[in-house]
This record gives C-alpha cells, sequence and structure tokens, in this order.
C-alpha cells in the first residue's frame, strides 16, 4: 500500500534565491526501509520536514504531498501517526524522568491514564528499557536517550517513522543498537522507516531502498545494489558508501559483471574470487618521529573522587613533537579525561604531565594556553557566545591566515551554520591561540564523509606547519587515514600503540572494514587506497 | 500495606492540612501536644541525616515562640511578676507554650511531607489541576540537569583555550559572564529542537490528559476514611466544648466528660496514624518476607 506519495514537489525558503527542492517525486509503501542519502544542504532534511506538517519549514511550496492515502491530515492526526526523530538525543527529551518521557505523546492526544499506563509498559518491555522507567532522563547516555526519543515516539503508535541522522551525536556502537532496533521494528510490525544518514556501511546492507539526493533533486532511487552500481567515483556521494562497495567502484567492478558488495563479507569474498594475492604488500617502513617529546605522562594515576575508581591507573603516554596521534578507545574509557588532563583542567593525584618537557604547574597563568596547548571540545557549542562568525574571532583578520577557508561565512549566526562548518569556526577559534599541541575531542562526530576527508586534509597542512596533534576518536577509519601512531586505551592506560598499519592490522574487532576485508590475504592492508593499490599489483 | 510515603498525595497532603487546622484550631494542649510529639517522632525516625541538629533547632524555636508571647501579651489574673513594669502571666505563658506546640508540629508535618514529596508526586498532584502546569514542571526539571552540562561543557571548552582564568575578580566575573552568554544562546538556540520535538508530538493539538505512575488505591481510600472520621469527632468534641480549654482571663481545661475522653484518644491515633502506618508496614513486610523464605529454606531440607 502506498503510505507517502510526493508528486512535483518544489520548495523555497523565503529569503534563499534558489530551491531547496526541486521537482520531487516519490512513492513509498507500508514496511519499507528506505535510505536517504546526500551531501549536507542537498535537501534532505527540508524533505523530511515537509512529510510532517506540524514541523514543516514555511515558505513557497508546490506540488502534492499525500500521507496515508489522504491529501490532507489534521495536525492531531499527523502527530499520531508520523513518528519524528532528529539528531540531539539530549534536546528533544521534553520531561525529566523517562517514564514521564514515555507518556507525554499520549498525553498530548489526550489519552486515559489507563491506556497510557499499558502502552508505555508494553513499550518499555519491547525496548528493554523497563531498568530506566524511574530515572531521571539527564542521567542516561546519549545512545540511552536516543533509543529513549524512538521509544517515546513509538507509544503513540505510529504508521510511518521518519529519522533525519538520529545517529550523528552517537558512538559507533550506540548506533549501531539504534539500527538493530530500526530494523527489528520495521520487521516485527512492517514499519514504514524513512532515515536520513551519513553512517552509511551498516544501514545499506539492511535497506529495501536508497534514495540519492544532490542540490534539492533526487538523483537515484531504487535497491541499494542498483544505486550502489551506477555511482562513479567521481560523486560526491561516493565516499559515503560501504567500503566494500567503494572498492568495488574503484577497481570498475561493474566490468567483471559482478554483483556489488555491500558488507564486509561480501567484499571479501568479492577480492578472494577476483584477485590473487601472490603480490604481498612491501614492509613498511621503519617510524621515524622526533626525538623530543610534546606530551608525556609518567606514572599518572587519577580520580574524580576520593572513593571512586582509578580512571588513568599508571599511565604512560609519550606523543612526539610534530607526529597526529589518535588515541581510541571504548565508550566511558576515559579517553576524553585524558584529554582534559593533558590541557591541565583536571589535575592527577600522583604522578608528572610535561608539555614541551616542561611540567603542566609550572606552566603560570595562561602561558599554557598561549602559544602552547589548545583543546578543542567535543561539543563545539559550547565555544559560541556572539552573533556572527566574524565576532567569534577575537581578531578581525586571523581568518586570512587558516589552512581553510571560512570567507564565505564571516556574517552568518554560527547556530545557523551545519555541523561541520561549526566544526571549522571552533577551529578557528582555536587556532588563534596558535597551539604547538592541538589536542581534539571527537572531532569527526556528526560530520559526513566529504567533511572528514576536509578536516583530514586540515590536520596534515597543520602537521606540515609543525603542530602535534592528538585526536581522541572512536573514528577507527578516519585514524587510520591520518595519523602516524595510533593508541589503544583500556583500563586506564594506553595498551597497545603503534603506526596504523601495524596497529590496524594486528587487531582483529578493533579495526577498519579495510584490514576486515584483508586480514589473511593481504598483510598490513588497513586504508582502502592501500588495498585498492596491492589489488592493481595483482592484476597484472 | 505500604509505608506512610506511599500513599496517594493527594490523601498526604489532605492529612496535613486536616491536622493542621485541627491543631490551630482546638485550643487543648494535651492535642497540641499529642500532634508535635507524632510528628517529631515520625521525623525523627525517617532515614536521613542531621536529624539530631534539625531537632535542636526546632525545640529552641519553639521555646523562644513559648516565651515571646508572656513578654507581650499582659492578658490573665494569676501574675507571676513584673518586668519593666509590666504584669508577666501564667495565662500568657500556657497559651505561649499552646501555640509554640502548634506552631513547631505544623513545621514538622510539613518537613516530613516535603521531604515525601518528590518531582513525580508534585507532578501527579499538578496534573490534577492543569496538565500544563505539570508538563511546565517536569520540563524545568529537565532543564536544570542540561544548562548546568551546558555550563560545564563551556568551561572546560573556555579554560583550555585561556578564556576563563581564576586569577582575580574582574577575570573571574569576566569569565563567568561569558560562560552565562554561552549557555543562554546555546539553549535558546537548542530549544527550538525541543519545541518542535513537542509539536511534533502533538502539544497543543487539544485536549490532554495527564499521566502518572502513581495510583488511587483501596488502602488510600481506607486513610482517606480514617483520617476523615478521627478529625469528625474531633471537630464534633471542638464544637460541644468539650475540647478547648479557656486561657483568659484565667486557664480553665474543659470539664472531662465521654465527649473530651474520646476526643483525645481521637487525636491520638490520628497524629499517629502516619508513624504506625511507617512502622506495621515494615514489620509485616519483614514479617511475610522471614517466613516466606524460611519456609522456602524448610522445603529446601
Amino acid at each position: 500500500m502506498e503510505q507517502i506519495k510526493v508528486e512535483n514537489l518544489t520548495f523555497k525558503y523565503p529569503l534563499s534565491p534558489k530551491p531547496a527542492l526541486t521537482d520531487i517525486n516519490l512513492t513509498i509503501n507500508e514496511g519499507e526501509f528506505v535510505v536517504l542519502c546526500g551531501a549536507t544542504g542537498s535537501g534532505k532534511s527540508t524533505l523530511l520536514r515537509l512529510l510532517k506538517q506540524e514541523i514543516s519549514p514555511r515558505g513557497e511550496m508546490s506540488g502534492k504531498v499525500h500521507l496515508l492515502g489522504n491529501d490532507e491530515l489534521t495536525i492531531r492526526e499527523s502527530a499520531q501517526k508520523i513518528g519524528f526523530v532528529v539528531q540531539n538525543p539530549a534536546e528533544q527529551l521534553v520531561t525529566d524522568k523517562v517514564w514521564h518521557e514515555l507518556a507525554f505523546g499520549l498525553e498530548n492526544l489526550g489519552c486515559p491514564p489507563k491506556i497510557i499506563a499499558g502502552r508505555i509498559a508494553e513499550i518499555a518491555g519491547y525496548f528493554g528499557i523497563e531498568e530506566w522507567y524511574e530515572r531521571p532522563v539527564a542521567e542516561l547516555s546519549g545512545g540511552q536517550q536516543q533509543l529513549l526519543n524512538l521509544a517515546a515516539v513509538m507509544t503513540m503508535n505510529p504508521e510511518i517513522l521518519i529519522l533525519d541522522e538520529p545517529s550523528a551525536q552517537l558512538d559507533p556502537i550506540a548506533a549501531s543498537e539504534f539500527f538493530t532496533t530500526l530494523k527489528k521494528l520495521n520487521n516485527d510490525f512492517a514499519m514504514t522507516i524513512i532515515i536520513a544518514e551519513h553512517r552509511l556501511e551498516e544501514l545499506i546492507p539492511i535497506s529495501d531502498r536508497l534514495i540519492i539526493m544532490e542540490n534539492g533533486k533526487i538523483k537515484a532511487n531504487d535497491s541499494p545494489e542498483k544505486v550502489i552500481s551506477l555511482i562513479d567515483k567521481s560523486d560526491n556521494i561516493f565516499s559515503a558508501v560501504p567500503a566494500a562497495s567503494r572498492l568495488f567502484i574503484a577497481l570498475n567492478g561493474n566490468a567483471l559483471m559482478q554483483k556489488c558488495p555491500l558488507t564486509i563479507r561480501e567484499g571479501r569474498d568479492f577480492i578472494r574470487r577476483n584477485y590473487s594475492n601472490a603480490v604481498q604488500p612491501a614492509p613498511c617502513h621503519e617510524y621515524s618521529h622526533s626525538k623530543n617529546a610534546a606530551l608525556s605522562f609518567k606514572n599518572v594515576f587519577f580520580r574524580y573522587e576520593r572513593d571512586s575508581k582509578d580512571i588513568l591507573k599508571d599511565a604512560d603516554i609519550c606523543i612526539y613533537q610534530n607526529e597526529i596521534y589518535s588515541i581510541l578507545g571504548g565508550n566511558g574509557s576515559g579517553k576524553s579525561t585524558l584529554l582534559k588532563l593533558a590541557s591541565g583542567i583536571l589535575k592527577p593525584y600522583s604522578g608528572t604531565i610535561k608539555v614541551f618537557d616542561k611540567k603542566i604547574k609550572d606552566y603560570k597563568g595562561k602561558s599554557l594556553y598561549t602559544d602552547t596547548l589548545s583543546l578543542l571540545p567535543q561539543n563545539v557549542q559550547s565555544l559560541f557566545s556572539h552573533n556572527s562568525v566574524r565576532e567569534e574571532l577575537a581578531d578581525e583578520d586571523s581568518y586570512k591566515n587558516l589552512p581553510f577557508d571560512i570567507t564565505g561565512l564571516l556574517d552568518s549566526h554560527p547556530y545557523d551554520l551545519s555541523g561541520g562548518e561549526q566544526q571549522l569556526l571552533a577551529l578557528a577559534k582555536v587556532l588563534e591561540k596558535h597551539p604547538r599541541i592541538l589536542l581534539m575531542d571527537e572531532p569527526t562526530k556528526g560530520l559526513d564523509a566529504e567533511k572528514k576527508a576536509a578536516l583530514g586534509r586540515i590536520l596534515k597542512e597543520l602537521k606540515s606547519k609543525g603542530s602535534t596533534i592528538v585526536i581522541v576518536s572512536h573514528d577507527v577509519e578516519f585514524s587510520a587515514v591520518y595519523s602516524d601512531r595510533c593508541g589503544l586505551f583500556f583500563n586506564g592506560g594506553i595498551i597497545t600503540e603503534n603506526t596504523p598499519e601495524l596497529f590496524f592490522s594486528e587487531n582483529k574487532y578493533y579495526t577498519t572494514a579495510a584490514a576486515r576485508m584483508s586480514s589473511g590475504y593481504y598483510e598490513r592492508t588497513v586504508t582502502l587506497d592501500a588495498l585498492q593499490d596491492i589489488i592493481n599489483k595483482n592484476r597484472n | 500495606m505500604h509505608s506512610f510515603e506511599d500513599y496517594n498525595p493527594l490523601v498526604l497532603l489532605l492529612y496535613n492540612l486536616t491536622v493542621a487546622a485541627l491543631a490551630f484550631f482546638c485550643k487543648s494542649l494535651i492535642i497540641a501536644g499529642l500532634f508535635l510529639l507524632a510528628a517529631m517522632l515520625h521525623f525523627s525516625l525517617r532515614p536521613g541525616k542531621n536529624k539530631l541538629k534539625s531537632n535542636i533547632f526546632y525545640i529552641s524555636f519553639g521555646i523562644i515562640l513559648a516565651l515571646i508571647n508572656p513578654l507581650f501579651n499582659h492578658m490573665g489574673s494569676s501574675i507571676l511578676f513584673f518586668m519593666n513594669d509590666n504584669p508577666v502571666t501564667l495565662e500568657a505563658l500556657i497559651y505561649g507554650i499552646y501555640s509554640a506546640t502548634m506552631i513547631v508540629a505544623i513545621l514538622y508535618l510539613f518537613r516530613v511531607f516535603s521531604q515525601i514529596m518528590t518531582s513525580d508526586r508534585i507532578i501527579y498532584m499538578l496534573g490534577k489541576i492543569s496538565g500544563r502546569a505539570a508538563v511546565m514542571f517536569s520540563m524545568t526539571l529537565r532543564y536544570i540537569p542540561l544548562l548546568r552540562s551546558y555550563a560545564a561543557e563551556s568551561k572546560t571548552a573556555g579554560t583550555a583555550l585561556g578564556l576563563c582564568s581564576e586569577d582575580g575578580i574582574f577575570d573571574k566575573i569576566k569569565s563567568r559572564l561569558n560562560i552565562y552568554s554561552i549557555v543562554m544562546t546555546r539553549s535558546l538556540e537548542n530549544g527550538i529542537i525541543t519545541a518542535d520535538s513537542m509539536t511534533a508530538r502533538g502539544y497543543g493539538t487539544g485536549k490532554r490528559s495527564s499521566f502518572s505512575p502513581i495510583r488511587f488505591r483501596i488502602s488510600d481510600l481506607l486513610f482517606l476514611l480514617l483520617t476523615l472520621a478521627l478529625s469528625g469527632v474531633i471537630i464534633a468534641g471542638i464544637l460541644s466544648d468539650a475540647v478547648s480549654a479557656d486561657f483568659y482571663p484565667e486557664y480553665i481545661l474543659p470539664e472531662r466528660s465521654l465527649m473530651s475522653v474520646i476526643s483525645v484518644i481521637s487525636a491520638a491515633v490520628l497524629a499517629f496514624l502516619p508513624l504506625s502506618a511507617e512502622l506495621i508496614a515494615k514489620a509485616v513486610i519483614n514479617h511475610r518476607i522471614n517466613s516466606r523464605f524460611r519456609s522456602s529454606s524448610k522445603d529446601a531440607d
């Protein structure tokens, strides 16, 4: 049954010269799992919001949107039948307790309390969140909050579920759990799901349809296999598709007349079936680094409270000058704490931390933060307090010396920028202090593949100018491509560290897609470029 | 069977208001004293810290209250002594003791009440009046930790950029203002997301209902009826002059009658209702748990 039918939809924002959406035609049937992708600003969010009239943007609109077989839904019907979840887990929560959040939608619809009690009990059971039922929402982690947002929408018994980048703020494990729940809803209740996402690696294998948007138009709309096989290496969507598919496209797999692989398993299979492994990658060069340490931890112990457990336990870390060092590790393992210690915000109860061979406590006043060290926080919004980008920068002209261009953004309000642009503004603010060591907390969070690559180039550029960069991240793919060394933080210290080739090829679980596809076949191949390279050598 | 705080909040509110009103109107030292004793014991036996400190505060406050009346009120016929040429009378002292007992009893009652009234219970009560008020209250409670986390993040971010420093009062004020402005901007900007999330879930589309995990049970009804019946008896006692004493010009206790005895007994039962609910509930539940698991361990043998 057709649930959504969009006909010749064109939409223009009041102050914008060109339309945000042009001539969109789209039909979505009951029980379909549809993934919508496209670069930031391609019109994904606008399209999704036009399907949910209560929160539709204002502007000039032509064409028709039919929902659930009606020409028009009342606001109340739309609120009940179309569930909507966006990317900010904490800000979407309205009430203070989990039970109240679950009940909120049904209360708004005027449901009798007895029915609400039954419905939220069912939903809490289905989502496995009974244990939180009486807890304040503020105590939940981001992943738990986002699951609660989904559950709170599901209590209203919607027929369509629309999600606008729901995993952008989540770590990979929480994101994966969230997608699994979505697929379960889709399988168990034939729930129609439309999701806009940058993280396609895990979504594409579970989706029925992939829609690609570009400049306000639908560029492709078909099953994921078909859409991906039509993608070209030069398309800006290329960097977003799953690694196995990217490899396939890069090797011009269409010429082999084979099905495009979507998952790691299919990718491994594809490599083994088509290419020999007679030629192995050359042994990697000895890693050479500066002799001088930029940042060092010696026997550092830290805990937050007298009776809490140690977050850092006898940690020894040495980061050399002019290297890009990635610290990887699980959620809540203490990676961010480590950055706060390195930047002198927290103080260890035992051990020494040195910045350029000088103890942190010997840096008086603000001297540590001028021309020495800066921290880019995970949530960059916590830096913005002015009404325009120009005012955010302390020095009017400092944007001219940046390794990237923000000239076009100078008169915008910081909150009107996209996630990637906000990141650049924050970086500009941080670079104004001329740090020789730049600490970054989850810099790739919420960025699409293209913006990540841009950030990576900026880091390389900063390095070439002599900076030392320390990144704390969940993003193994990014770390593998852009860092000089990676370290695994676990149980209060760095357990293993090495160059990305050795680090990720020795890891079996905590590793990149390319390493998972090539392990046991090609040695030390951890990035897609390297994998493509070695395959090409084996072709001849 | 459950402890006092698990009774329906509306029943608890009614209980507290009734007892407070009776203490105020009874004009009986015995009844006010019973209310005070029960409330003080109940407060002291509840879990929590610094009980002794609070008790010392309440008692000294009561003594001061009791002594103030005879200093300013010179009615009554039994003069104890003169102070600054003004008579200090026995009657005024007794009245002072009565009013201090009553006020401190009410303070204890509402102290316990405020400890019991968690946000869920307040939302339940507000929901009975207005669904919107309940949501507003809940949103406020939601916003406090959110703003606090924004402030903590901004402080960390600002410190590492050398924007927040704590050297000197000027720097301190400047950095606090900076954090404040970041937090306000962020909460106002992100408030749009919350507003959308409310609209998307049908807020303001029509009449709304109010859900709460708190219910009205048979035991609540029993507690309510008991409260009403006992206070009915006491009110009858007050109206038939079997309870209230005369304070001026001479302190005269009411004549002892069946009605006065029944009233005092009812007051005692009413006063100790919360504490006995607490103790009985604990004892019964413990007994049931013990007997259940003793018998099961026998089964195991």
